[in-house]
């Protein structure tokens, strides 16, 4: 299936906040000195949770949009519910596995809201008349 | 003694269950944006790209509360009997 420009924008978007906010999160376990590998991997893994739920919510709306409206609005309800049980996995995994940090896992799951709370300020879109 | 882990485990069990209940809002939001977004489409073709960008947000959005109850619960089903159990013990240890 081919992706939209839309989808593979908004995804490029959200995979390189996710990074930032995870070097910085990154960092912050450094600095109060409880950063070890296992926080390394629960990040990647975390992180990696967190752009493959936006890409594949990105998948089902593209789909959805050219679907009739009552089969959009089920193809939603089942993403969004097979996405709830793929991020329980992960979470799942992070607690137990042994060499994982749950809370480095958990943490990047919330990355994309801030990168959506950050979206206004960081692209300006011009509207068609030409203000921003 | 028993009697209380049990209830401590139940509760936090029915707890992560409760709060699961949030996670069936934004499928029902989702499928709601998704079905207004198909109409706007059809009535404007040309708007399907700012449409997508808009409700892709949207979606992500109202993702964000679920997300929010599945941390709530894991945290209820794995971390908190744990935590609540050893102060029960604590507790009774104390009282001895």
């Amino acid at each position: 299936m081919k992706i939209d420009p839309v989808v593979k924008k908004e995804t490029v978007y959200i995979a390189v906040i996710v990074t930032i906010l995870s070097l910085l999160m990154e960092s912050v376990f450094l600095i109060i000195g409880k950063w070890d590998v296992t926080v390394l991997i629960g990040n990647l893994l975390g992180g990696a949770a967190a752009v493959g739920n936006f890409l594949l919510m990105g998948f089902t709306v593209q789909k959805a949009v050219v679907a009739e409206k009552k089969e959009a609005k089920s193809l939603m309800k089942v993403s969004q519910t097979l996405r709830m049980l793929m991020l329980f996995v992960v979470v799942l995994v992070g607690y137990l596995v042994e060499s994982i940090n749950l809370v480095a896992v958990v943490i990047p799951l919330l990355f994309p809201r801030v990168a959506i709370m950050l979206h206004p300020f960081i692209i300006k879109e011009k509207t068609e008349d030409g203000i921003k | 003694m028993e009697l209380a882990i049990g209830i401590i485990l139940g509760c936090c069990a029915l707890g992560a269950g409760i709060a699961m209940v949030a996670g069936i809002g934004p499928g029902i939001g989702e499928g709601n944006a998704v079905a207004k977004a198909c109409e706007a489409i059809g009535r404007q073709p040309e708007s399907k790209g700012a449409v997508t960008t808009t409700m892709l947000m949207g979606c992500a959005v109202a993702e964000t509360t679920g997300l929010y109850a599945l941390v709530i619960a894991i945290l209820l089903l794995f971390v908190a009997p744990k935590i609540l159990v050893n102060i029960l013990v604590d507790a009774v240890n104390a009282l001895k």
